[in-house]
C-alpha cells in the first residue's frame, strides 16, 4: 500500500513538472519598453551594449517624443516607457493606467528659464516674448515661473519653440526669454542669458521615470522588470565608478561628443537603487507626495483635468533590495 | 602568487642598498627638485621626453633647478620609498600602489597624452594575436595560450588586459603562459609577430604609433574583444581608466606644489614645450577608483593579500540564514521526537479498543436476531427524535430499507398538514417521558400511498439516569381504517346531489325573470308570431306602448292590428320581403306604421325565422324600433351637403378636398375646369392620376407634410390651366379633423395670382432702373470731386515744385561752376581725385535733371527724342540705383532690338521710378524681372518690370496714377504720376497688372527708331 501511494505522489510530482513549462500564465514573459534618447534614460542603452542587459527578457524601442511612447503603451506594442512623470499623470488621466516602479533621474536646475542680460528678476518678464517647447514639462515649468513672478500667461507674449530652434531664435533676438534645458541652457548661458529660475526651485517635480502598464505588473513579468531595473543600477554603477571610461562608450548614442558627455548630466540627479527605495518604497513614499503636489499644480494649469486619485502610481516591489 | 614574496625580499634588499648605490643624486642644502619619471617607453626615452618640463619649469621659478629622473617601477618603488623624490609621474596603478604603501598624496593633476594633435586624458589595452591565428577569436580563446605582456606592474599592457579576461573567468597568470619582455611595448608586438607568443598585450596608441614610424602592418595583427567607441581614436580591447597622474611627496612644501601645478595646467599654451614632450598638456586631477578596483579584482599590490575572512565575517555577513538555519534545524527535531512519543501512546488505545469492540459485535448479533424476527416494526430514537435503530420489518412497511430511514425523524415521514397535530401528542408524551400507547398516525410509503400506523413505545435512559431516547413498534392499520371511511363517504354524497338539483331549478326561474325586465327596458318591441296563417303574434314585449301607444295585449288580441296599421304604400312591398325572410331565414326592413296618437312613425322590423326540427318554418321573432327621428335627420344632412356643394361650386376659386391616403373626396366647378375633368373623374381618384409624375410626387411629398405638420399650408407655383395657359397660383391648404377627432384629410384653394406678380415685378423694375440711375450720377459727382480736388493738389505742388526747383537750381549751378573751376585748375591732379570730380559733376547733372523731373510733373515739358539703345538705357538706370543683396535682377533683354526714339532722360526717369518702386516692394527681398520685346508690326517696343513683392488691390490699382497717392510708407506720390506723363509725353502707354501677395507687372510700350521716324 504504501509503495503505492509513494509512486501516485511521485508520478503526480513528474506530470506537475512536465506540464508547468507549457502553461503560459505561469511562465516568464518578456517585456517591450520604449525610450526617447536623453541623458537620463541613456543607462539602459549603455547596459544593453554591455551586454548586462539580456533582450531576450527586455527589448528596448526608440522613440522620438513622448506623444509616441504613449501611443505605443496605449496600442500595447510595449509594456512600460521611460517618460517624466507629469506625462505619466497625463497617460492615467486619459484612462492608460501606468504604474511608476523606478526614478532615472530627478532634474536638479537641468530645466531652466533664461532670459537676456536686461531682465533682472522674473516680474520685468511681463509684458516680454517668451519661447517654449510645447511638451507638459516645458509647460509646468513656464506655469510655475509666471506664478512666482505673480504673472498670468496673459501677461507674456507666448511663442512656440522646439528646443533645436532656441538658439538661432535667441541670437536673431526674436525672444526675450526661453524655456530650455540641457544642453541648450548652458550654451545660451555662455551667450550671456541670465538663469532667473531652473527646476531647483521646484524639487522632486521633474521627474524621469520608468512606468509600466498596471496590467503588466503581474507575477510573469516581474523577472523581466527586475531584472531591467538590476541592469540600469549595474550601468549607473560603472557611470560612477569610471566615468571617463562610460563618457567614451554613451556618447555616441547620444550623438554628443565624449567631451561634452559629462556636462549633459548638469543638473540631473540619477538616484541609485537605495535612494530609489527610500523615494518609492513605505506608507507614504516622498514620490507620492511629489506626485500629489504636481497633480495639483497641473490641475490648476489646466493640464489636467481633475486631480487623480494616484492609488497604485508607485511599485516599488520590483527594486533591488541587496543594496548594503 | 609564488612571485611575489620574492619580488618584496627584491625591493627590501634594493632598499638596504640604497645609499650606497642610488641612482640619484645626494640630498643636499640648494638641492634640484626631482621629478620621479615611470621610465615608458624606455629609460632613455623616458628621459629625453620629460627633459624639456625641466626647462619650462626654472622659466617659470629660475630661484630654483629642476631634474627629471626616469626609474623604472621597482627604482621608483625604492625612490619614493625613500623618499628621494619630490614629483611623480607614474601610470595610474603604479601609483596606487605607492600611495597604498608609501603615502603619496593625491594627484595634483592628470597627464593629457597627445593622439595626433588630439588631447587624450584616458588609455587602455590592447589586446592582439597574429591575424593568421585561426584559433583565436574571442577571449575565451585566449586560455591556455602564451601570452606576452610588458611586465605585470605594467597596467597599460598586463593589468587592464589581465582584467578584462577576468570577466570572462580566464585567471592571469595562471591560465596562460605568460612571458613578460620588459620595455619598450614594442617586443611584445615582435614576440607575437616572431611567433614566440600567441597573444600580445600592449597599452592602447603602441601599435598606431609603430605604424607611423613604418615598423608594422596593422594588417598583421588581429585585434581581440575590440571596443566600438566613435569618440575614441586608437584600437582598444579594454576599459578605459584615466592617464597618469602627476603627485607629490606628502612633505612637499605646498607653496611650491601649488607653482609646479600652475605651470603644468598652463603647459598647453607653451606649444613648444608640449610638441618637444610629445604631450598635449595636464588637466584637473581625474579620479583614480576605476584603477584601485581593477586591482582589488585581479588582487594585485597592493591588494596582493587576501583578506582574513573569520566566522564572525560569516555572523555578520550571514546573520539572519544562519540564525533561520539553526532554528529550522530545532523546530525539525522537536517535531520528530513528538511525533515519536505519539505514536507509541497510540499504539496501546489501539489494541483497547480492539478488544471492546469484540464484545460489542457478539451482543448485537444476539440483538438483530431476535428483533428482526418479529412482525412488527422496532426502532430506536435518540433524545433528538432521530431513528438510532430500524429493524428490516421497515420495509414491509413504508417501503423504505432501514439505512434509508436511519437518521431521519419519524415526522420525516408523516404528511406535513399532520405534522403539527401528531407533533403536540408526541411532544406532550416525551416531555412527561411517558409511554406512547397505540398512537395512531399517517405515513407516506416510498411509492407514494398513505399507510396508518399504530405507533407504542417506551422512554429508556443511560446508566447515569440521563433520558437517552425511546423504543417501541408500529403496526400497520391501514386497512382497518379505510373501510370505516368508505361508509362515511357515501352517506355523505347522497344528501349533496339533492341540494344541488334544487338550486339549479331556483337559478333558472330568476334568469327568465331578468330577461323579461331586460326587454322591457330596451328602446325597442320584441314579438315572436306564428310563421303561418294569420301570423298570429304569441309573444310581444310591454315597452312596444313606448313605441306605438298600443299595450302588448292588444296586439294578442288582435291579431289584424298590425298588419291594418301598415301605411297602404308600404304595405304592398310586404310580400317581396316576407319572400325574403323565407328564404334568407332572416330579413330587416323599414315600413310606416299607424301610431296610436294617429301619426305615421318609421319603422325597422328585423325578423328571423323558427323551424321546427323536421324544417317547416314554426313560427318567427323579430325585433321592432321605431326610426322616424333617424330618417328625418339624415334628410336634413342631404341638404345641408346639397347646398354646401352648390355654395362652393358658386366659388369662382378652384376648391378640392382629399382623404389621408390623397385620394379626391370632392371638389367645385372651378377646379373641374381648372383641371379640366368632369367631377366623377377626379373623385376616388389621386393626384398621379391627374398630373405628370414628378409633378404628383411633389403635391404628395406637400400633402404628407402638411398632415405631418398639421398647420395651414401656403406655398406658391406655376401651374399650367387645362387650357394651357400658364398661371402663378398661390396654394392654401389645412387639414381637418373627423368627428373623433382624428386626421380626416385636407381642403386646399389654389388662388390665382399671375397678374398679381406681374404688377410687382414691374415696380420691382421700376425700382432697379430708378438705383441705377441715382448710382450713375452719385459715380459722375464723386469722379467731378475727385478731378477737382487732383487739380488743386497740382495746382498747389506747381507752386511749391516751381519754387523749389528754382531754389535748388541756384545751388546747384553754383556747385557745377566749382567743379568746372576745379578741374582746369587741377590739370595735374591724380588719377583718382579726377575720377572723384567727374562723378560729381556726373552727379550734380543728375539732380539737376531731378528738379527738372519734379518740374515736368507739373509742367510737362517737350521730349527731345532721339536714337537710344534701350540695353544701354536699362543698364544705366540699373547702374544708378541700389538694389539690395536680398534682390535677385533677372534680365531678359533680347540683343537684337530697334534703337528707341525717345527722350533718353525722361525715360531714364520713367525706367527709374519703376525700378525703385519694384526694390520697395520687396522689403524681404524677391526677384525683379525685366523683360523687353519688340512688337515689329506696331513698331513699338515692350519694357516689362515685375516684382514678387507685396502687390496692389484693385481699389489701390484704380488711384495709382493720381498724384499724391501713394501705398508708401515715405514717398510723397509723384513717381508713377511722371511715369505716366513722360511716358505719353514720349508717344508710349504704361499698364499694370497686380495682386495682393503675388506682386506688380507694370508694362510700357514705346516706339521704336523706325516708327519714329515715320510720324516725324
Amino acid at each position: 500500500m504504501a509503495s503505492r501511494r509513494q509512486f501516485i505522489i511521485f508520478f503526480g510530482y513528474v506530470t506537475l513538472a512536465a506540464i508547468l513549462p507549457a502553461c503560459a500564465w505561469w511562465a516568464d514573459k518578456p517585456i517591450s519598453i520604449a525610450t526617447r534618447v536623453l541623458p537620463g534614460y541613456e543607462l539602459v542603452f549603455l547596459a544593453r551594449s554591455e551586454g548586462w542587459l539580456d533582450t531576450q527578457w527586455v527589448r528596448l524601442v526608440e522613440t522620438t517624443s513622448a506623444a509616441d511612447s504613449v501611443k505605443a503603451l496605449a496600442e500595447g506594442n510595449v509594456d512600460g516607457a521611460a517618460m517624466t512623470l507629469d506625462e505619466v499623470l497625463q497617460a492615467r488621466a486619459s484612462g492608460l493606467l501606468l504604474s511608476v516602479v523606478m526614478i532615472f533621474d530627478i532634474s536638479a536646475g537641468a530645466d531652466m528659464l533664461v532670459a537676456r542680460p536686461g531682465i533682472k528678476t522674473l516680474a520685468d518678464l511681463k509684458g516680454r516674448c517668451i519661447g517654449f517647447e510645447p511638451v507638459s514639462v516645458c509647460e509646468l515649468m513656464l506655469v510655475e515661473a509666471l506664478r512666482a513672478a505673480n504673472l498670468t500667461k496673459e501677461d507674456v507674449t507666448l511663442v512656440t519653440l522646439p528646443v533645436d530652434q532656441q538658439r538661432e531664435a535667441w541670437s536673431r533676438d526674436q525672444v526675450d526669454a526661453v524655456i530650455t534645458y540641457e544642453p541648450v541652457a548652458t550654451q545660451l548661458l555662455a551667450q550671456g542669458a541670465l538663469n532667473l529660475f531652473d527646476s531647483r526651485r521646484i524639487p522632486s517635480t521633474i521627474v524621469d521615470v520608468l512606468a509600466i502598464r498596471s496590467d503588466r505588473l503581474d507575477r510573469s513579468h516581474a523577472r523581466a522588470i527586475r531584472h531591467l531595473l538590476g541592469a540600469h543600477f549595474r550601468a549607473l554603477k560603472h557611470l560612477n565608478r569610471n566615468p571617463q571610461d562610460a563618457a567614451y562608450r554613451m556618447a555616441p548614442h547620444l550623438g554628443l561628443p565624449a567631451a561634452d558627455f559629462l556636462s549633459a548630466f548638469k543638473g540631473l540627479m540619477l538616484p541609485d537603487a537605495a535612494y530609489n527605495y527610500r523615494l518609492l518604497a513605505g506608507t507614504a513614499p516622498e514620490l507620492l507626495t511629489s506626485a500629489r503636489k504636481l497633480s495639483a499644480v497641473m490641475v490648476k494649469s489646466g493640464l489636467l483635468k481633475q486631480d487623480d486619485p494616484l492609488t497604485t502610481l508607485i511599485r516599488a516591489d520590483f527594486l533591488p533590495t541587496d543594496f548594503q | 602568487m609564488q612571485r611575489k614574496p620574492f619580488i618584496r625580499v627584491l625591493m627590501l634588499i634594493a632598499c638596504l642598498f640604497s645609499a650606497a648605490q642610488s641612482p640619484l643624486p645626494a640630498y643636499g642644502g640648494a638641492e634640484p627638485i626631482k621629478l620621479g619619471v615611470l621610465a615608458f617607453p624606455s629609460k632613455t626615452q623616458a628621459q629625453a621626453q620629460w627633459q624639456p618640463l625641466t626647462v619650462v619649469l626654472k622659466q617659470a621659478m629660475p630661484e630654483r633647478d629642476f631634474v627629471v629622473i626616469a626609474l623604472s617601477h621597482p627604482e621608483l618603488d625604492q625612490a619614493v620609498a625613500a623618499r628621494q623624490l619630490d614629483f611623480v609621474l607614474t601610470n595610474g596603478g603604479h601609483y596606487v600602489l605607492l600611495r597604498n604603501r608609501n603615502g603619496l598624496s593625491s594627484p595634483l593633476a592628470t597627464l593629457a597624452s597627445d593622439e595626433t594633435g588630439r588631447s587624450l586624458t584616458v588609455f587602455g589595452g590592447v589586446i592582439f594575436c597574429r591575424a593568421g591565428q585561426a584559433d583565436i577569436n574571442t577571449l575565451s580563446d585566449i586560455k591556455g595560450k602564451t601570452v606576452a605582456a610588458v611586465a605585470t606592474e605594467s597596467q597599460g599592457a598586463y593589468q587592464v588586459q589581465a582584467y578584462e579576461l577576468s570577466r570572462v573567468g580566464i585567471r592571469l597568470p595562471q591560465d596562460v603562459k605568460l612571458i613578460t619582455t620588459g620595455n619598450p611595448h614594442d617586443q611584445v608586438v615582435e614576440a607575437v609577430l616572431a611567433g614566440r607568443a600567441d597573444v600580445g598585450f600592449v597599452r592602447s596608441g603602441v601599435l598606431e604609433g609603430m605604424v607611423r614610424e613604418g615598423k608594422l602592418d596593422i594588417k598583421q595583427l588581429k585585434i581581440l574583444n575590440s571596443q566600438v567607441l566613435p569618440g575614441f581614436p586608437l584600437q582598444i580591447s579594454t576599459r578605459l581608466y584615466p592617464e597618469w597622474p602627476f603627485a607629490a611627496m606628502p612633505n612637499i612644501d605646498e607653496n611650491l606644489a601649488r607653482r609646479v601645478v600652475a605651470v603644468l595646467f598652463e603647459l598647453d599654451e607653451n606649444k613648444a614645450a608640449t610638441r618637444a614632450m610629445g604631450i598635449h598638456g595636464f588637466v584637473v586631477p581625474a579620479d583614480y577608483s576605476p584603477v584601485e578596483d581593477m586591482l582589488r579584482e585581479l588582487r594585485l599590490p597592493p591588494f596582493d593579500v587576501a583578506p582574513s575572512f573569520t566566522l564572525q565575517d560569516v555572523w555578520t555577513l550571514y546573520r539572519w540564514q544562519t540564525m533561520g538555519a539553526l532554528l529550522a534545524g530545532g523546530v525539525i527535531l522537536s517535531l520528530a521526537v513528538s511525533v515519536l512519543l505519539m505514536y507509541r501512546r497510540l499504539a496501546v488505545s489501539h489494541n483497547v479498543v480492539l478488544l471492546h469492540q469484540q464484545k460489542l459485535q457478539e451482543s448485537e448479533e444476539k440483538f438483530r436476531a431476535l428483533v428482526e424476527s418479529t412482525s412488527d416494526w422496532i426502532w430506536e430514537v435518540d433524545r433528538n427524535g432521530r431513528y438510532t435503530y430500524i429493524s428490516p420489518k421497515v420495509e414491509a412497511l413504508l417501503g423504505y430499507k432501514p439505512e434509508e430511514v436511519l437518521g431521519k425523524s419519524p415526522f420525516d415521514f408523516i404528511p406535513p398538514d399532520e405534522v403539527q397535530a401528531v407533533g403536540k401528542i408526541f411532544g406532550e408524551a416525551i416531555v412527561k417521558r411517558a409511554p406512547l400507547v397505540a398512537l395512531e398516525n399517517t405515513n407516506i410509503h416510498k411509492d407514494g400511498r398513505l399507510v396508518v400506523l399504530e405507533t407504542s413505545g417506551v422512554p429508556f435512559f443511560d446508566p447515569n439516569g440521563e433520558f437517552v431516547g425511546y423504543r417501541g413498534i408500529d403496526r400497520d392499520i391501514t386497512e382497518r381504517k379505510q373501510t370505516a371511511q368508505a361508509l362515511v363517504e357515501a352517506s355523505l354524497l347522497l344528501g349533496k346531489e339533492l341540494a344541488e338539483r334544487k338550486a339549479a331549478e331556483q337559478e333558472l326561474q330568476a334568469a327568465n325573470e331578468q330577461l323579461s325586465i331586460l326587454l322591457d327596458l330596451l328602446p325597442i318591441a320584441v314579438y315572436r308570431c306564428r310563421a303561418d296563417g294569420d301570423f298570429a303574434v304569441t309573444y310581444m314585449s310591454h315597452n312596444v306602448v313606448t313605441v306605438t301607444g298600443y299595450e302588448s295585449r292588444d296586439f294578442i288580441e288582435d291579431s289584424k292590428l298590425w298588419f291594418t296599421h301598415l301605411h297602404p304604400d308600404d304595405a304592398s312591398r310586404l310580400d317581396s320581403e316576407l319572400t325574403i325572410l323565407f328564404e334568407k331565414g332572416m330579413n330587416t326592413y323599414e315600413y310606416r306604421w299607424l301610431a296610436a296618437d294617429g301619426s305615421y312613425r318609421w319603422v325597422q322590423d328585423s325578423q328571423r325565422l323558427i323551424r321546427s326540427e323536421d324544417g317547416t318554418p314554426s313560427y318567427m321573432v323579430g325585433i321592432w324600433q321605431d326610426i322616424t327621428e333617424r330618417n328625418l335627420s339624415e334628410k336634413a344632412l342631404q341638404e345641408q351637403f346639397h347646398l354646401l356643394q352648390v355654395l362652393i361650386d358658386a366659388i369662382p376659386t378652384p376648391v378640392f378636398y382629399k382623404d389621408t391616403t390623397g385620394l379626391y373626396i370632392g371638389c367645385n366647378k372651378a377646379f373641374q375646369e381648372y383641371i379640366g375633368r368632369e367631377k366623377e373623374q377626379i373623385v376616388g381618384k389621386s393626384v398621379y392620376d391627374m398630373a405628370p409624375k414628378e409633378l404628383a410626387e411633389a403635391y404628395h411629398k406637400m400633402d404628407l407634410a402638411l398632415f405631418a405638420e398639421q398647420r395651414v399650408q401656403r406655398y406658391e407655383s406655376s401651374v399650367m390651366y387645362a387650357d394651357g395657359t400658364k398661371h402663378e397660383v398661390l396654394f392654401n391648404k389645412a387639414p381637418f379633423n373627423k368627428k373623433d377627432g382624428s386626421l380626416g384629410g385636407l381642403v386646399g384653394v389654389i388662388f390665382d395670382i399671375t397678374e398679381r406678380q406681374r404688377a410687382a415685378e414691374e415696380v420691382r423694375k421700376l425700382n432697379d432702373e430708378l438705383e441705377l440711375k441715382v448710382q450713375e450720377r452719385t459715380k459722375q459727382l464723386l469722379d467731378a470731386q475727385e478731378e477737382l480736388v487732383r487739380k488743386e493738389k497740382l495746382a498747389v505742388l506747381g507752386q511749391v515744385a516751381g519754387s523749389v526747383g528754382h531754389e535748388l537750381r541756384n545751388p546747384l549751378g553754383v556747385m557745377n561752376n566749382a567743379v568746372y573751376f576745379l578741374q582746369t585748375v587741377l590739370t595735374d591732379a591724380d588719377e583718382t581725385t579726377r575720377e572723384y570730380l567727374e562723378i560729381i559733376k556726373n552727379e550734380i547733372a543728375d539732380a539737376e535733371r531731378i528738379v527738372s523731373d519734379l518740374l515736368d510733373a507739373v509742367r510737362s515739358k517737350p521730349p527731345q527724342p532721339e536714337e537710344v539703345n534701350i540695353r544701354e538705357l536699362i543698364d544705366n538706370t540699373l547702374r544708378k540705383l541700389t538694389v539690395p543683396s536680398s534682390i535677385t535682377v533677372e534680365l531678359d533683354i533680347p540683343a537684337t532690338l530697334p534703337p528707341l526714339w525717345v527722350d533718353v532722360m525722361q525715360i531714364q526717369q520713367v525706367f527709374r521710378n519703376l525700378i525703385s518702386n519694384a526694390v520697395e516692394a520687396m522689403p524681404d527681398g524677391g526677384t525683379l524681372t525685366i523683360s523687353v520685346i519688340e512688337n515689329r508690326q506696331e513698331g513699338t517696343v515692350t519694357v516689362s518690370v515685375q516684382d514678387s513683392g507685396v502687390g496692389m488691390t484693385p481699389e489701390q490699382q484704380n488711384h495709382l496714377f493720381q498724384p499724391l497717392f501713394t501705398t508708401k510708407a515715405r514717398g510723397i506720390g509723384l513717381g508713377l504720376v511722371v511715369v505716366q506723363n513722360l511716358t505719353q509725353a514720349n508717344g508710349g502707354s504704361v499698364e499694370v497688372q497686380s495682386e495682393p501677395g503675388k506682386g506688380t507687372l507694370f508694362t510700357i510700350t514705346l516706339p521704336s527708331d523706325d516708327s519714329a521716324v515715320e510720324t516725324a
